[in-house]
């Protein structure tokens, strides 16, 4: 490399690319043949911290579970890594090509359902387990394939809308409005908001917004939902879309300012740092659906993940882990898998898939799982996880209370 | 038809181009104007080409800007929609929302499908280049997708012309790049015709190409650069929309010089059509200007030549003009008008002049005639008198009776009569030469025979005067000459005569003959008498010259000479003299010499020379003399009582000498030819016409003594002629010689 020279993402990303693919099977080869896992992500976006964040996580399970011996008696688990900028075609071209890697057992999905959406059925196609760190459409799992590849431990649509519903009858708004993006994830939001509201009486909708992809503003839209006579507003954004509004929102007089449920898709990048000013968020009411927290994690469990993290990556603390639902789902979900490999006795990917579905009481960080999934469920994770939680004044997210 | 009318062609242009100056003066005129046209026409020529050429250019260009702009609008309109529909987020939407694609995306896509009546595909695709959405599927962009998935990769929105089914087309990608990665994720792409954006083939009838040449620098190997322009092909850019910035669009074609040559050769062709019209119009012009000039030159030429000609000639109407072809006309009248003035004043001197000698030229003729009448009819008038006068005196003379004085007398009376009679008849020959009425018959003449002829005829008289008379033509070698035989020894014996008489006493007269110069042949006559004085030389040949003899006793009648000159100079010779007084003259007669004849001419009169006097017939002879004149008749029985074996019978009118012819036979008859009545010819016509008479010979006797009296007689039928005066021995001569004839034919008989 020569100064002077700006890598680019997509340089960064290929280089990386070349690198494991030229160094992983060569330590492999060292000892016995790596199995493989991938991770298919947005790790080219700039601003977002998801992608990497669930690496992290991946990171940090295989150097435990490569520590204690690898799988299937000595292989240790070896990580690609494939970038597809959020972007559903990328995903799919990167699957397609993650499908000719020998030994390749499962791909981890990143933050955006869409991508997932596309990718999961490629994956299925190609008979590729494919584990889902933080994609929450409901339609990653509630589908009609058959067998399912697909096994999510994450927040989900039909989870996070009653539970975000639920916070603005805790806030006191029984009028909400719905600013979605124009999306299979934020149709499925509608469709999970549309579920709940209809079990529901005391919360009603006063109208649904779409946004698109590349929006430069979304405040024509708010004030829509603002006129209808929204109280609070459900917000279906990424990190990006959801600065922008937050920014444009505390633009306007204190009393326009509606509250903002967000989903978490704003916890996946640099949410904040992404606003005009540092001081947007804190000049409304924001809050933000969460399915996992180190800080809510046992203790103990936290800090022997945190050691592995602190060794891998100099990550200090709980407060140092950005998007920390993507690391700690993504961490549990490479422990499951080992599991089910270790079970399956094989790399053979429809084996591995069946004891996915039988791996049980597995102690994670998210929580103890008595059976994460089984044949009829593959989502790992229940309502009753979910909850609300907030950004504080240094950016962290904390649970509320 | 095309003879006659080239002919008239040649005298109308071609003649007057002949003389030099038509010539000079058209081409005076014509040349520079001629230089100047054929210099104009080429220059022109020159400058039409060039303006057609340029300003057919400059209409192409303007033509490929109008439709540059027209083309660069349309493409504005079409991708003005194209540019608000890549900005719509719900578009890029569908790159992250799979299931939006079907609900919204491609009713959004093919609800764009014509945009400004132009077809157009429009593709959503992903940043792999596949399509994600679209209104419509073009197999050709297949291969383009290579393309669009580098333009995608390095996130800039390009454009590029394709070929779809042959057709040029415009396909636009409009990368979708997403803000974050500010990368390519995708592409909305568009692909109308472009040829279908105007009507580049009606109008002009020409040929347009709209080329492109991709200004996709990170490409530059992608084939966007256009193929090799045909040769002459001029193009202009097409203003493009931003979308297209990428895209150099440029509308071309290859003129249609074909046209314009064709504009520029009828152009050039209506110029050399006016060119030569105006080179035909310049030298006809010239050609006028040149006749205008010239032909009233060419008419005062043919004036002055008519004038030479005929002075009184109508002269053409007279040239107007006020300059210097005028002012020659005006000094040619002029010079004219003077010149029949002198020419009138001369005219009439000459006439009266002329009449002056005219009427005395009348008067001298009216003189010499009435002179030579006077004196012919005198001389004829004369000579009957004397004739008988002669006769008788001849008869006197013969008479034994008469006593010497009467005898005398009787001399004196013949001597005084034949003076007179000699007289009169060479008046009367003067007369003749001088009004022109002598007769010469020119035949060949022996010198020698009529030398002697004269000699023996002048010998009596030379033994009167006792002179000897000698004749040495005998010595000489006989000799030809061209002349009349009776007046040549006319003036023989003229010389002869004069020598005689006018010589002395006992003098001796030389005839002889020789050649002279020249071819002529001299006869000279010389005498030892007086001679002639120097002082009367001059006047020798004047008549009535008797060199002051007048008065003397010597005979002769003073025209001899004069006679004589005369007479040779008819007969183209001459008569000369050589003489001292007291010495003697010698006469020379000069004649031309003619061819010896092969018969001597001399033996054609040998009557008069042998059958002298005293030659008889034995037998008894009748002779009829009809004549009215008793004088005449009275005269001949006198003198042929001489004869006394003639009897005489005579008649006083024609028919009676006819009957007395046929009843008594003669054995000759005279015939007067002036009878009163019928005359002598007639007579003689019916002499002949008489079986009895018609072989009686028949002697003309008539005192005309013309020559032409003498043939005409001859050609009747008379068989001789005798003039009156008879001369007696002339007269017994033929009377002796007819009868001798006879009688011989009797002896034959």
């Amino acid at each position: 490399m020569t100064p002077g020279y700006t890598m680019k993402n997509s340089d960064v990303a290929a280089l990386i690319f070349l690198l494991l693919i030229q160094i992983i099977p060569a330590m492999a080869a060292a000892s016995a043949d790596p199995v493989y896992i991938a991770i298919d992500a947005e790790f080219g976006l700039p601003n977002s911290s998801s992608a990497q964040s669930i690496e992290k996580g991946v990171r940090v399970a295989i150097a435990e579970i490569n520590q204690h011996g690898g799988v299937l008696n000595g292989r240790p688990l070896a990580l690609i890594t494939t970038d597809n900028r959020s972007m559903p075609a990328r995903g799919i071209h990167n699957i397609s090509e993650l499908s000719k890697q020998k030994d390749l057992v499962a791909v981890v999905s990143g933050r955006f359902s869409p991508v997932v959406l596309e990718t999961m059925p490629v994956l299925q196609e190609y008979g590729i387990i494919n584990l889902v760190p933080w994609s929450s459409a409901d339609g990653i799992t509630e589908n009609n394939f058959e067998p399912k590849w697909v096994f999510r431990l994450s927040l989900k649509d039909r989870y996070a809308m009653p539970t975000m519903l639920n916070h603005a009858r805790h806030i006191g708004a029984t009028k909400v409005g719905f600013l979605l993006t124009n999306t299979s994830w934020g149709r499925s939001n509608e469709n999970a908001a549309k579920r709940y509201l209809d079990s529901i009486e005391d919360i009603v909708s006063v109208g649904t917004a779409w946004y698109n992809w590349r929006d430069k503003s979304l405040i024509d839209k708010y004030k829509v939902l603002q006129q209808a006579g929204a109280q609070a507003i459900v917000l279906v954004a990424n990190d990006d879309e959801g600065a922008i509004l937050v920014s444009e929102i505390a633009a306007l007089p204190k009393h326009e300012r509606l509250p903002l449920i967000s989903h978490w898709g704003v916890t996946g990048g640099n949410f904040i740092g992404q606003m005009k000013q540092p001081g947007d968020l804190a000049s409304l009411q924001f809050v933000v659906v969460q399915s996992f927290s180190l800080f809510k994690a046992k203790p103990a469990k936290v800090a022997a993940v945190m050691k592995i993290a602190g060794e891998l990556f100099g990550t200090k603390g709980p407060e140092d882990v950005e998007s920390p639902v993507g690391f700690g789902q993504a961490y549990d979900l490479v422990h499951i898998l080992a599991r089910a490999i270790d079970l399956a006795g094989s790399t053979e990917r429809a084996k591995v898939r069946d004891k996915m579905e039988q791996v049980k009481n597995y102690d994670g960080l998210v929580k103890h799982f008595a059976q994460p999934f089984s044949k009829d469920n593959h989502d790992a994770l229940q309502l009753s996880d979910i909850f609300m939680a907030r950004y504080d004044t240094n950016g962290v997210i904390r649970p509320l209370p | 038809m095309i003879r006659h009318s080239l002919q008239e062609l040649t005298v109308r242009f071609v003649q007057p181009l002949q003389s030099r100056l038509a010539y000079r003066v058209t081409t005076a005129v014509a040349l520079p104007v001629v230089l100047f046209i054929v210099l104009g026409v080429i220059a022109a020529s020159l400058v039409i080409s060039r303006q057609i050429s340029s300003g057919a250019m400059l209409n192409y260009r303007h033509d490929l800007v109008l439709r540059a702009e027209r083309i660069g609008a349309l493409l504005g309109n079409i991708l003005e929609p194209m540019t608000t529909l890549a900005r719509n987020t719900t578009i890029s939407n569908g790159l992250i929302d799979s299931a939006g694609r079907e609900t919204y995306l491609v009713p959004l896509l093919t609800g764009f499908n014509n945009v400004a009546g132009v077809h157009v595909t429009i593709k959503l695709l992903d940043f792999l280049g596949i399509d994600i959405a679209s209104n419509g599927d073009v197999p050709e962009l297949e291969m383009y997708r290579g393309w669009i998935r580098k333009a995608i990769d390095v996130g800039k929105s390009a454009a590029k012309v394709i070929k779809v089914s042959g057709a040029d087309y415009i396909l636009v990608v409009n990368v979708i790049v997403y803000s974050r990665t500010h990368s390519g994720e995708g592409a909305l792409v568009f692909l109308f015709p472009l040829t279908g954006t105007d009507d580049l083939d009606t109008g002009s009838g020409h040929t347009y190409h709209i080329t492109y040449q991709g200004s996709f620098n990170p490409f530059p190997a992608m084939g966007d650069v256009p193929g090799e322009q045909p040769d002459g092909f001029i193009s202009t850019p097409i203003p493009v929309p931003p979308l297209l910035s990428s895209l150099k669009l440029a509308i071309g074609t290859v003129p249609d010089m074909s046209a314009v040559n064709r504009n520029r050769n009828d152009a050039i062709a209506l110029l050399l059509l006016i060119g030569a019209g105006a080179l035909f119009f310049v030298v006809i012009l010239a050609f006028w200007i040149g006749q205008r000039l010239v032909k009233p030159l060419q008419e005062l030429a043919q004036t002055a030549s008519t004038i030479a000609d005929n002075l009184w000639v109508d002269l053409p109407p007279a040239i107007l003009r006020n300059d210097e072809v005028g002012a020659l006309d005006k000094a040619l009248r002029d010079m004219l008008g003077k010149l029949r003035d002198v020419y009138r004043t001369l005219e009439q001197r000459v006439n009266e002049r002329t009449r002056e000698l005219q009427e005395a030229m009348q008067d001298a003729e009216h003189a010499s005639r009435a002179k030579s009448d006077f004196l012919s009819s005198m001389s004829h008038e004369l000579r009957t008198p004397l004739n008988a006068i002669l006769g008788f005196g001849q008869l006197l003379e013969l008479d034994n009776t008469l006593n010497p004085d009467q005898q005398s007398s009787v001399q004196q009376i013949l001597a005084s009569g034949r003076h007179l009679l000699n007289l009169v008849t060479q008046l009367l020959d003067l007369t003749r030469i001088e009004s022109g009425a002598m007769e010469i018959t020119l035949e060949k003449v022996c010198v020698r025979d009529l030398l002697e002829e004269c000699v023996i005829m002048m010998t009596p008289v030379a033994q009167h005067y006792k002179v000897a008379l000698v004749n040495e033509s005998k010595l000489h070698d006989n000799l030809y000459v061209t002349g009349d035989v009776t007046r040549l020894r006319q003036c023989v014996l003229n010389l002869v005569s004069n020598a005689i008489k006018y010589n002395v006493e006992r003098g001796v007269v030389i005839v002889k003959h020789d050649q002279g110069h020249d071819d002529t042949v001299v006869i000279s006559v010389q005498d030892t008498g007086i001679g002639i004085p120097a002082d009367r030389h001059d006047n020798i040949f004047q008549s009535f010259s008797r060199l002051g003899q007048e008065k003397s006793a010597i005979e002769g009648t003073g025209i001899g000479l004069v006679l004589t000159q005369r007479i040779l100079h008819l007969m183209d010779g001459s008569v000369t003299f050589i003489s001292d007084s007291g010495k003697g003259s010698t006469f020379s007669i000069s004649l031309p010499m003619a061819e010896p004849a092969e018969t001597v001419s001399g033996e054609r009169v040998p009557g008069l020379v042998r059958g002298a006097r005293g030659a008889r017939t034995s037998e008894r002879k009748t002779v009829l003399y009809v004549e009215d004149n008793p004088a005449n008749l009275l005269l001949v029985q006198k003198i042929l009582e001489t004869r006394p074996d003639i009897d005489l019978i005579s008649a006083h009118n024609a028919d009676l000498g006819i009957d007395i012819a046929l009843s008594h036979q003669p054995d000759l008859i005279l015939m007067d030819i002036h009878l009163p009545g019928k005359n002598g010819f007639a007579a003689l016509a019916e002499l002949r016409n008489q079986q009895e008479t018609s072989a009686i010979p028949v002697i003309a006797v008539s005192a005309a003594a013309m020559p032409r009296d003498v043939k005409r007689a001859l050609d009747a039928g008379f068989n001789d002629y005798l003039t009156k005066p008879l001369e007696i021995d002339k007269f017994l001569g033929i009377l002796d010689r007819v009868f001798n004839s006879q009688n011989e034919n009797l002896r034959a008989g």
